[in-house]
């Protein structure tokens, strides 16, 4: 009886991942766009149950915003403005019959594979051989020793931003280069003046009065996540994104017209570029003193090492601050928390405005 | 008294998601589809909860406030599109 | 604190059975109930009997366990947040809801007995 609560959560993992597999099918077969999108948000709550099964909490903290909320969201809107139903030819039944069982034969031969190769066993998960490389990097990332690692308790923080700064370096400037591309493309559209008339514009008046209530405690949640990125699973993007749904709340519950009132498109793209410059300067301030000073050091340092003999203080007053992850936690939340504010404006301007100023531009 | 009597109620809530996942799949009309994903999305925030309080683990109990702020925020997506033309509006 | 801990576990058991009693009685509610506004009904059972309970029975286990020191209170504090915007929220969502749904038609009233909306909206009381 033991043997079968500790295989449960197997269990319920590789359901999960059966009924997801489904989900996406559906989705992808589908005609009716609202309905994919509804089957694609079915998949992402079964892949945040799969990683939290899992153990990994700051994974599931950017999965659910992003694929539960921000991408219906913008799918929604793109439907709206344009159609509704796919009008390609369907797929006939026997395809979609060899393709699921083409799919469910794969996966049974791939599993039967791994556990023949000792990749997976069963009673460990997983197996010893696969566990001596994360053994490795969480004994560089834990070690209690300012020579060796970022001093913070919290390993997936300290590998993204101080052992891996460099990737995470990239993936801002990618996501930096998204926002510049949605900005170039809408370069002539601004947010219409009218003027807000509250009696005809939003949703019912309990979805505001709900708004007003719940607002500030959602930016105070977000604002702990952000700060405690590194002591708690969280960090800078997951606190952002988390802010990020109260920008959808005014845009939607309210009307646009109102919440130009808090968010104008300039004074966000503004508080953008401060956060990114947060990130570059907490990237280089070690290096920038050891230039002044005179002593060699790295850019992404943190701590002093062995050769580069200058870093930042991992404590101050006996609170643990572990030197740039607060400085790249907070700029990170800016960045992103303005960020996905510009797309929501620039989503939410209407149609007939577009498609002036586009007609213009063709003609 | 210890947490190891809540793995008993455990089995109740999956059989409440597959009930769930039954009326999403079936609904006929789109505010079926999206009730029935707001419920499963309120489900498996209280499975979160009682999980992390079963591996006595308060680091990953975060996961339930920002499921639950995110599927509301699905609903509301949804009802807008249904009711107004213009989604700015 | 000592005599409060087992009184505070047998509640706390208690809410989490009427939330798993309540989450198996909407599920075969949702499945067969005929009409969208009263499957609404079913919806209403599973958010707060069904999630906003147990959440409030966990937090009220996590404060009488006193093994983990002090981080039963980042438990029960997370637990009660979650608990607080699930009693706000969710019954705000199933209104928004019920509202787009009955206005843009989406959702057909076929067993219907009588619609005093209707009237209402005959008669120019509501907008929309």
């Amino acid at each position: 009886m033991s043997d079968l609560y500790s295989l449960t959560p197997y269990v319920v993992l590789a359901v999960s991942a059966l009924a997801s597999t489904i989900a996406v099918y559906l989705a992808v077969t589908e005609k009716d766009l609202i309905k994919a999108v509804l089957y694609s948000a079915i998949q992402s709550t079964f892949y945040a149950l799969i990683f939290y099964l899992l153990v990994v909490p700051d994974i599931v903290l950017v999965y659910i915003p992003v694929a539960v909320g921000l991408l219906p969201a913008i799918l929604i809107i793109a439907v709206k403005k344009t159609e509704k139903y796919e009008d390609v030819g369907g797929v006939p039944r026997s395809t979609s019959i060899i393709v699921l069982l083409s799919v469910t034969v794969f996966t049974l031969i791939a599993g039967y594979l791994l556990v023949v190769s000792h990749a997976i066993t069963f009673d460990v998960f997983p197996s010893p051989d696969a566990r001596l490389l994360a053994k490795w990097f969480l004994a560089t990332t834990l070690w209690w020793n300012r020579l060796f690692s970022s001093m913070s308790p919290e390993a997936v923080t300290a590998i993204v931003w101080d052992y891996r700064g460099l990737d995470t370096y990239f993936e801002t400037s990618v996501m930096y280069l998204a926002i510049i591309g949605a900005l170039a493309i809408a370069r002539y559209l601004d947010i219409p003046r009218k003027e807000y008339r509250e009696d005809v514009m939003g949703m019912s008046i309990i979805g505001k009065m709900s708004a007003k209530i719940i607002v500030p405690m959602i930016i105070i949640v977000a604002i702990s996540i952000a700060l405690h990125g590194h002591l708690t699973p969280g960090g800078g993007f997951q606190g952002g994104v988390t802010g990020a749904v109260t920008v959808s709340l005014l845009i939607f519950i309210f009307s646009v017209y109102f919440a130009t009132r808090f968010f104008k498109i300039n004074i966000a793209i503004l508080l953008r570029i401060i956060g990114l410059a947060g990130i570059i300067l907490s990237a280089t301030i070690v290096a920038i003193i050891g230039f002044l000073i005179g002593q060699p050091a790295y850019i992404f340092q943190n701590q002093p090492k062995i050769i580069a003999q200058i870093g930042l203080p991992y404590e101050i007053g006996g609170n643990l601050i572990s030197g740039t992850l607060l400085l790249f936690n907070t700029s990170e939340f800016l960045a992103v928390f303005m960020g996905f504010a510009i797309l929501f404006l620039l989503l939410s301007i209407p149609e007939e405005n577009v498609l002036e100023v586009i007609k213009g531009e063709v003609e | 008294m210890t947490v190891e009597y809540l793995v008993y109620f455990i089995p109740f809530y999956i059989v409440g998601l597959v009930l769930y996942i039954l009326r999403a799949l079936k609904g006929p009309t789109l505010p079926d589809m999206v009730l029935a994903i707001d419920c499963m999305g309120y489900v498996l925030a209280a499975l979160l909860v009682i999980f992390s309080l079963y591996l006595r683990s308060p680091l990953i109990i975060a996961c339930a406030i920002v499921l639950t702020l995110w599927i509301y925020a699905l609903d509301v997506y949804m009802s807008k599109y249904l009711e107004k033309k213009e989604l700015g509006e | 604190m000592n005599l409060l801990n087992p009184v505070l576990t047998i509640i706390g058991y208690v809410l989490v059975g009427i939330g798993a009693f309540c989450q198996v009685v909407a599920g075969i509610g949702m499945n067969r109930f005929p009409n969208f506004f009263v499957r609404l009904h079913a919806a209403t059972i599973c958010t707060i009997g069904g999630s906003f309970v147990p959440i409030i029975g966990c937090s009220l286990i996590a404060l009488s366990i006193e093994e983990l020191g002090v981080t039963r209170f980042f438990l029960a504090g997370a637990g009660f947040v979650t608990a607080v915007f699930l009693l706000i929220l969710a019954p705000v969502g199933s209104h928004l809801l019920a509202k787009a749904a009955y206005f843009s038609k989406a959702a057909v009233l076929h067993p219907k007995a009588v619609d005093l909306l209707e009237e209402d909206v005959e008669r120019g009381e509501i907008r929309e």
